[in-house]
């Protein structure tokens, strides 16, 4: 066995016997060594890990100057060369759980090391965090201390030491919500048969993945009046001006563009090209019209039909695009949208 | 039908003044195959290469991959209606070479913009990159074809598939005949006991050149729901012609050996009973017209009595609604349904990883993310090309690289051993 | 594909044409896939000044 793991541990004020809420304001120290419940750390870690220093904050003290107190304390435990910062349990303690979240956060960016934290599963800290480091969950009370120090130090040790971890399940951590490749011993095809076998004959299955879930969005009231409003046309499948000036990507696009049709009644074949990288583009290239139907609008804003067709229409690539950019997307435009008093819009979907 | 598959190993590939099979090394006869390959105009020339895994070879613009097989006896030739005429096959005796693949690869000569286009596909035959296609680890031979002046797409395409099945049937003929190294038989015989009936639906991608599946020799992409029998499947009835993202195409190779159709024989009569296999176009391009074609392969399931569906698919987000359409059609007339497919969910794996599901999908095999990036090392020789589709940068280089660009990475036949796992 | 923008929820959805061409109809002469359009466009207004309280898919 080469050198012990060093450990940095972080608690508050009440667990380092400085006081209840009435010294919830003490100011962030370090000290050497376990402290209070980081001699039940220590005891679990056994020869294989040395708590080399614990820092502690009053957790009024700490939420209200949070980035500021985080960044101190690990500037303070930077020459104590940390394998690992390990935070809490925190229990069912909101600020506390909080402040065990932020501080294995900024450990993880400054230092590089891995960082993990215990909080009961309903405190609000386990959701905020669990994205961004390892988050065991603990009963609610410290009464619960025993049983929560152990899966703590056996998760903080296999991190420590840059082990590939199992499930949160078989790791005992909650999941951060994200995905990752691992390869598994039997082919899809075979886990399929299995799996559909168990579901067939009634026997308990595990999905491989949930089906997940969209926001849902109030619906926008009407248009008050379409003889007097401004009507927008847009599309995400990616018609820009031939040659794709602006380079909007064919997959998994982050842009998106306006383009002017002022004073078309049409848009021209041969002007305009698909970059969409998800559908056979012939038939939109040969009459754009097809995907951002500028004609059949001119015709009927011309009739009275709605006052005014916006005078550039909105284009992006909905290929393989991830819900968060476009999300983003989708935003900035209806923000235009605002901006432009457009009304309305129209959008053409692949 | 019965079919009796005699299986020839092959581990090694050398050239040689005479092609034969001896201890499991195929020795090839360079000259006679490069004429059996550049016999159509639209073909100027070809270079052929092997490589073994472990090589420090890189692959590139990868089309298409056969297992080289023919037929010895029974009705038909081996890849019907693409190798002459489409008589039924699936029947007799045929011979295959396992272990190797015959890999095409090209750039077509006239370029094309939007989906239809063939892109980028890399294998790696060593490093970390070749745990993620199954085509690092099978013995290749692989040509690369030169089209001639003024040859157009289609037939090049077209010229470039009738050559490697070709080949992929000359190989197996100088072998097939002998004993083989093992023997299976294929038959759906009737089950003695009470098991659950399965029905395999077996979906594929057709939208136009370069992005086909043919069935006997012809496009697929007005057909209704059908049924085909798994032998068919074996005897080459269904060959790919689909280049489109290289992570998520089932080459002709998987189409012979499809693992769902293997895993069904293998537990037929023991664990299930396998009822059939329902073979249908995706990308169908209207809800009406997904919906039809969902609610017929759900319906011909039913007509062969189901209590259970696999259903695989090919391709990205046009498919997946298919696929989701079809699973909640066979859920609603009470088949259960296990779906295998791919998944997106960004680099950091924390956005959706569908396109479209439904809330019947209770039962999903993942194949991993396409939308995660590995490192391709730097290499030392490259086969198939000489710079990435992509990027344009050489394609000894070393770069990261998105999954959905490796050959087969997640592929949704269910070859591979990748899955994608909350963390 | 309907099923898709119910799926994600889009609230005010029009039935129109085929993925490569949602505002198109190649199987028509130029005339008749103008009038089509029109009419797609006419019901896609409607929508937009449509009451509605819950997610609605509005034919052609």
């Amino acid at each position: 066995m080469s050198e012990k793991i060093r450990v940095v541990h972080y608690i508050n004020q009440f667990f380092a016997g400085i006081g209840g809420e009435d010294k919830a304001d003490a100011r962030p120290e370090r000290r050497a060594g376990a402290v209070g419940p980081g001699r039940a750390l220590q005891a679990a870690f056994g020869q294989d890990a040395e708590i080399v220093a614990t820092i502690l904050c009053g957790d009024t003290y700490f939420n209200e100057n949070a980035d500021r107190v985080a960044d101190d304390l690990i500037a303070q435990i930077a020459d104590d060369k940390p394998d690992l910062i390990i935070a809490g349990p925190a229990f069912d303690s909101g600020r506390y759980g909080m402040a065990c979240g932020k501080i294995c956060v900024v450990a993880h960016e400054k230092l590089g090391i891995p960082a993990l934290t215990g909080v009961a599963p309903e405190n609000p800290a386990a959701e905020v965090y669990a994205p961004y480091i390892y988050v065991v969950p603990t009963g609610g009370t410290a009464a619960k201390m025993r049983e929560a120090v152990a899966p703590m130090a056996r998760l903080g040790l296999k991190l420590a030491r840059g082990e590939t971890l199992g499930t949160p399940a078989q790791e005992g951590y909650l999941p951060s919500g994200k995905r990752r490749n691992v390869f598994v011993p039997e082919t899809a095809a075979k886990r399929g048969v299995q799996m559909l076998l168990r579901k067939v004959r009634g026997e308990p299955y595990e999905t491989e993945l949930r089906v997940p879930t969209y926001d849902r969005v109030t619906p926008a009231n009407p248009v008050n009046d379409l003889k007097h409003a401004t009507i927008a046309v847009g599309t995400e499948g990616g018609t820009v001006p031939t040659g794709n000036p602006d380079h909007i990507e064919s997959v998994r696009a982050t842009r998106w563009q306006t383009y002017s049709i002022l004073g078309m009644d049409t848009l021209a074949a041969g002007g305009y090209e698909s970059a969409h990288g998800g559908y056979d583009a012939r038939f939109a290239n040969a009459d754009p019209n097809r995907m951002v139907p500028v004609d059949a609008l001119r015709v009927l804003e011309k009739g009275g039909a709605f006052a005014e067709l916006y005078d550039a229409f909105f284009s992006t690539v909905g290929c393989g695009m991830p819900i968060a950019t476009g999300t983003e997307i989708g935003r900035a435009m209806a923000n235009r949208m605002k901006q432009e008093g457009i009304e309305g819009i129209i959008i053409t979907a692949t | 039908m019965r079919l009796q598959l005699d299986t020839f190993s092959v581990r090694r590939l050398e050239f040689s003044d005479r092609t034969r099979l001896v201890d499991a090394t195929l020795y090839l006869n360079l000259a006679e195959i490069s004429a059996l390959l550049t016999q159509h105009p639209a073909i100027a020339d070809v270079e052929i290469a092997i490589t073994h895994p472990g090589d420090e070879v890189r692959i590139v613009h990868l089309l298409d991959a056969v297992e080289p097989r023919c037929k010895l006896e029974g009705r038909g030739r081996i890849f019907p209606g693409v190798l002459g005429d489409p008589t039924t096959v699936g029947s007799g005796s045929t011979c295959r070479l396992d272990g190797m693949a015959i890999l095409t690869t090209a750039e077509f000569p006239v370029p094309v913009g939007g989906l239809l286009q063939a892109r980028e596909a890399v294998v790696d035959m060593s490093g970390p990159a070749a745990t993620y296609s199954i085509f690092s680890s099978t013995a290749n031979l692989v040509l690369h074809f030169v089209p001639a002046p003024g040859a157009n797409n289609a037939d090049f395409d077209s010229a470039m598939r009738v050559a490697s099945l070709r080949l992929a049937e000359y190989l197996a003929q100088q072998v097939g005949g002998r004993e083989p190294d093992r023997s299976e038989v294929y038959e759906l015989t009737p089950t003695e006991r009470d098991l659950p009936r399965i029905v395999y639906i077996y979906q594929a991608q057709s939208q136009g050149t370069l992005a086909d599946t043919l069935l006997y020799g012809t496009q697929i992409n007005n057909i209704v729901p059908t049924l085909i029998h798994p032998n068919e499947t074996m005897d080459g009835a269904i060959v790919s012609a689909n280049f489109v993202y290289a992570c998520f195409k089932n080459p002709t190779y998987l189409h012979l050996n499809n693992p769902v159709i293997k895993e069904l024989y293998a537990e037929h009569s023991k664990s299930l009973d396998f009822a059939g296999v329902v073979f249908y176009r995706g990308h169908n391009y209207t809800q009406a017209e997904k919906q039809r074609a969902a609610n017929y392969a759900a319906k011909l399931a039913e007509f062969l009595k189901a209590d259970g569906v696999v259903l695989t698919g090919e391709g990205g987000g046009n498919s997946a609604i298919d696929m989701m359409l079809t699973l909640q059609e066979c859920e609603r007339i009470g088949i259960k349904t296990t779906v295998i497919t791919y998944e997106l969910g960004g680099p950091e794996g924390k956005d959706f990883p569908l396109v479209d599901s439904v809330p019947e999908a209770e039962t999903i095999v993942s194949t991993g993310s396409c939308d995660k990036t590995i490192l391709l090392p730097e290499i030392a020789k490259v086969l198939g090309g000489v710079a990435y589709l992509d990027t344009a940068q050489p394609a000894t280089q070393a770069r990261e690289i998105m999954l959905d660009k490796v050959y087969c990475s997640t592929n949704q036949l269910g070859a591979g051993y990748m899955m994608a796992q909350a963390y | 594909m309907t099923s898709v923008a119910t799926a994600v929820g889009a609230n005010r959805i029009v039935r129109a044409g085929r993925i490569p061409h949602p505002t198109g109809d190649p199987t028509q002469d130029p005339e008749h896939e103008l009038e089509w359009r029109k009419r797609v466009m006419q019901v896609s207004l409607d929508a937009l000044a449509a009451r509605i309280e819950k997610q609605t898919i509005f034919e052609t």
